[in-house]
């Protein structure tokens, strides 16, 4: 999803940055609070930044001919929420155009709101108000983890057709243009990383529930029901 | 059952593996090259358009000096992010079996 150095004129990547600083600022402030007060939850914390450098630099071959990578973004979104989540995201992708020359300074701005900031807040709203509607905690998990991903590419797709519309058809045409090579190609890849992420999130409510509880990702209640359908894995 | 997650996802892992190499087939037949990265299919898209990147990351930054290069650079943070990952997992785990062990 890395628009790519130099590819987006002013004033688009401006506009990206601008749109993307305060988020970022933000989300600096909720990490300072984490690590004044909520110390116990950085493991958490590193877990959830390990999985966007891990999943982000894996190039994978989609069923489309092409290669796409996943996000990474999920974990952190839905437990820690999408401000910061922009601070993780945003660390990544700096690493990336510093030294693997993908994405860049420029388009960081543009690349932060599709995979830092847009994506990782749908999937954390989405999994709250499903949360809501008591649907099943990993069927929810899921959900918000493959839109976490699909959206970030959607938005890249929106971005470059902001930038770019069609010359007879203006900006539809463009976004569905760039929607088909993104989208497309991300939807497998997505479902197979929400499909990590709730084995994952298993794992957490496994070893670790009161994190989950202290972040608010579920209620006791909610944690019981959840522990009782894993009561094979839990007692062992 | 006990490990449904993990069956799941493998299982849908191996069908997006079997659907990779019959794409990769019908791509490697069709004579086409094929398995590039969508970041550089779209920006293929907009070069098309006449448009040229103003500014290129070996302007002010490193660039890895090859392809192989780029792909080490990838794998080790691939790597720093798994061994962080594995190694919280696993102090976790072992932290949950000592509490049960010492009750």
């Amino acid at each position: 999803m890395h628009i790519m150095e130099g590819f987006l004129p002013s004033p688009w990547w401006q506009i990206w940055w601008i749109l993307a600083l305060p988020c970022l600022i933000y989300g600096l402030y909720k990490l300072k609070k984490i690590m004044d007060t909520n110390r116990e939850l950085l493991p958490l914390l590193g877990i959830a930044g390990g999985f966007i450098f891990v999943l982000s630099a894996l190039k994978l071959p989609s069923v489309t001919g092409s290669c796409s990578h996943p996000t990474g973004t999920a974990l952190s979104a839905i437990t820690f929420g999408p401000w910061i989540t922009a601070v993780l995201g945003c660390i990544v992708l700096l690493f990336q155009s510093l030294f693997l020359a993908h994405g860049g300074l420029t388009t960081l701005g543009a690349n932060m709101v599709s995979m830092a900031i847009v994506g990782p807040f749908v999937g954390y709203y989405i999994y709250k108000a499903l949360d809501r509607l008591n649907v099943n905690f990993f069927v929810n998990v899921f959900i918000a983890a493959f839109l976490c991903d699909l959206v970030t590419y959607c938005v890249t797709a929106l971005e470059l057709a902001l930038a770019f519309p069609d010359t007879s058809g203006g900006l539809i045409p463009s976004f569905a243009a760039f929607l088909g090579v993104f989208a497309v190609t991300q939807i497998p890849l997505a479902i197979v990383e929400a499909l990590v992420f709730v084995v994952i999130f298993k794992y957490i409510v496994i070893l670790k529930p009161e994190m989950l509880l202290k972040l608010k990702v579920l209620t006791d209640t909610k944690m019981e029901t959840v522990k009782g359908g894993l009561q094979n894995e839990v007692s062992v | 059952m006990k490990y449904l997650f993990e069956i799941i996802t493998l299982i849908a892992i191996i069908l997006f593996t079997g659907a990779f190499l019959y794409t990769d087939t019908m791509v490697q037949a069709s004579g086409e090259e094929g398995w590039g990265g969508t970041d550089g299919v779209g920006s293929g898209m907009v070069e098309a358009t006449g448009y040229e990147p103003w500014i290129d990351n070996s302007d002010y930054t490193f660039t890895p000096p090859s392809g192989e290069i780029e792909s080490c650079l990838f794998a080790l943070q691939a790597v720093f992010g798994g061994l962080l990952i594995g190694w919280i997992f696993g102090s976790w785990a072992t932290e949950r079996r000592m509490k049960k062990n010492s009750i």
